[in-house]
């Protein structure tokens, strides 16, 4: 049986080819480390429950996007932006260039996000690099608060953060939608209610409109 | 006659000269992993099964023979004989030759002696170079010619691809290039490996890897309508839940099935692709879908977006690898190589007027061997 789940989050993940970014998915969601993986052509999904307070799970849709600059045409990737409520930016840390085009990625997923917005969490990959690095923290979170987002390092090798990174984005997006900030709507993805069991009726969700089953 | 060419072409003399060659300056000497018949390395018991037994092969040897020896005869009658024995499937000793043949890689490759050479001695651009590195040890890790970093196959890959870059620099390196060209190099020599890259871009798939993809968003929507009238049920599923042919199809076409099928299934597509070209990558399309949608109870089970682009993404599971009955069901499909060029002119009509400016024009890509020459 389909777990019980309260919402339902759509999440992208966006960056440079290899700065590792289906690594950290599978790490995520299968807990384990693929030591190569196939370059990713168009999109890939992937999806994962994540509780995060004791009843309270969150369904992540996570949808994986190709890396090369090519796939980023209209209809390939960008659809993707719309429906998405939050995004991992990756770059890797032992790679200035990815880096450097941290801007432009996000550039790109704000003018495709209209009229929604995205709730962005930078992410330094490959943190177990440290002898390779060629990006600092300090930089790295400096950028980030230019921004408006957090900053976080993870390694999916050595499994570092990787939970952290997801759940704290997780949080930062259910606090959105508890204040109201971010609302559910149709005909967009990016959150979804779904069937929430008497037992945690307690809390203010249960005002909102629009609820329906969908496990 | 034939018998002298048969004797120069018997099985694998060909393919295992050319691989030696090059092995001979690779690193992998000494390192002999337990491989299954196609060469991935296998942990336990294989599931590759040992293929047609030794009696047919050689049939199936002798015949494909005959037709390399007579091609120059055979390719302007346009009768079936090639086309049913493609169906069979080429023998693995054969398809060093007859992929080239059928595709007209050798044709080209003889046009242009010496050129892949040239190629292959120049610098690249280095931001490709560079991008192609990056991929190297990417591509079927589990195969014994790409499991080690200066092996000859991930060497291969890099000189096919490189010299893609400089061939058309218009072009350059597309990710989904590199599992087809590796898989191409699995069964032949790198030059041949690069003039077969070059046919299957240009002719067979133009627009496939071009920076703006026009090609694979053209014939996703050439796919939308196929599944329609294939497989109604399944396709009004599909738009019930808003999955589109992009979401899951962009991967099956670009990389021509390469992760998604058990190997030997891949190996008779792909001869399947070499005879009759894009026609056979949607029939494929339309048979994954019926296996994974096809029947109410499966429909019922993936209930929403994610869910059914869960069960497209773990396709493999529905295809055996013994791969007869799965060739039989592709080729049943009944999409007529007419039928299909009557929607494209439909479909080119949308795309002038959805994109003026653009100037891709699918129409005239190459259907088949019987049109390359």
């Amino acid at each position: 049986m389909e777990a019980i789940w309260l919402y339902q989050f759509r999440l992208i993940v966006i960056g440079d080819s290899t700065v590792g970014k289906s690594c950290l998915i599978r790490r995520f969601t299968e807990g384990r480390f693929a030591q190569v993986s196939d370059p990713t052509v168009g999109v890939d999904f992937f999806s994962r429950l994540v509780e995060i307070e004791p009843g309270k799970r969150i369904k992540l849709q996570i949808w994986d996007t190709a890396g090369q600059e090519r796939f980023r045409c209209r209809s390939i990737t960008r659809a993707y932006y719309r429906n998405s409520v939050g995004g991992l930016l990756l770059f890797d840390i032992t790679n200035r260039r990815s880096f450097q085009n941290v801007h432009d990625w996000l550039e790109e997923a704000r003018s495709h996000v209209q009229p929604h917005s995205i709730v962005f969490l930078l992410v330094g990959h490959k943190c177990d690099l440290e002898a390779q690095r060629q990006v600092t923290r300090q930089e790295a979170e400096k950028l980030a608060g230019a921004y408006g987002m957090r900053y976080v390092e993870t390694s999916a090798r050595d499994a570092i953060n990787v939970e952290h990174a997801f759940t704290e984005l997780t949080r930062d997006i259910f606090a959105l939608v508890r204040s109201g900030d971010i609302t559910i709507q149709e005909g967009w993805e990016g959150v979804k209610s779904g069937f929430v069991p008497n037992v945690v009726h307690s809390s203010e969700e249960v005002t909102k409109s629009d609820r329906r089953c969908l496990c | 006659m034939q018998r002298a060419c048969g004797d120069m072409l018997s099985p694998s003399s060909q393919v295992q000269k050319d691989n030696s060659e090059e092995d001979s300056s690779g690193s992998d000497a000494g390192l002999e992993p337990e491989t299954d018949r196609f060469g991935f390395i296998v942990s336990g018991r294989s599931t590759a099964g040992v293929g047609p037994s030794p009696e047919l092969v050689r049939q199936r040897e002798a015949k494909w023979i005959n037709i390399i020896v007579q091609w120059e005869q055979i390719l302007p009658k346009r009768t079936n004989k090639v086309k049913v024995q493609c169906q069979k499937g080429i023998p693995a000793s054969l398809r060093a030759k007859c992929w080239p043949m059928l595709c007209g890689a050798t044709a080209r490759m003889k046009q242009n002696e010496h050129l892949y050479q040239c190629l292959d001695t120049q610098s690249a651009l280095q931001s490709w170079v560079d991008v192609i590195n990056r991929d190297l040890d990417r591509q079927f890790p589990f195969h014994e010619m790409f499991h080690s970093k200066d092996g000859h196959g991930q060497r291969g890959l890099f000189r096919v691809l490189k010299s893609y870059t400089q061939f058309k620099p218009e072009e350059g390196y597309c990710q989904a290039q590199g599992p087809v060209a590796a898989v191409l190099l699995m069964n032949m020599p790198a030059e041949e490996a690069f003039w077969c890259l070059v046919q299957i871009s240009e002719q067979y798939l133009p627009g496939y890897y071009s920076p703006l993809l026009e090609g694979v968003l053209f014939d996703a929507a050439i796919l939308d309508w196929v599944l329609k009238r294939m497989c109604p049920a399944a396709h009004a599923h599909l738009q019930q839940y808003g999955v589109e042919p992009l979401m899951f199809a962009t991967d099956w076409l670009m990389c021509l099935f390469t992760r998604h099928l058990p190997f030997n299934a891949l190996l008779r597509v792909w001869d399947l692709f070499f005879c009759y070209g894009v026609r056979m990558l949607l029939q494929v399309a339309v048979v994954l879908v019926r296996r994974v949608l096809g029947r109410a109870e499966q429909r019922k089970k993936c209930e929403g977006q994610m869910e059914t682009l869960e069960r497209l993404r773990g396709i493999r599971e529905h295809v055996q690898e013994e791969a007869d009955a799965f060739i039989a069901e592709v080729c049943s499909v009944p999409l007529s190589a007419r039928d299909l060029e009557k929607q494209m002119e439909k479909e080119m009509e949308k795309w002038k007027k959805d994109r003026p400016s653009s100037t891709f024009d699918p129409r005239h890509r190459c259907a088949g061997y019987q049109m390359v020459w």
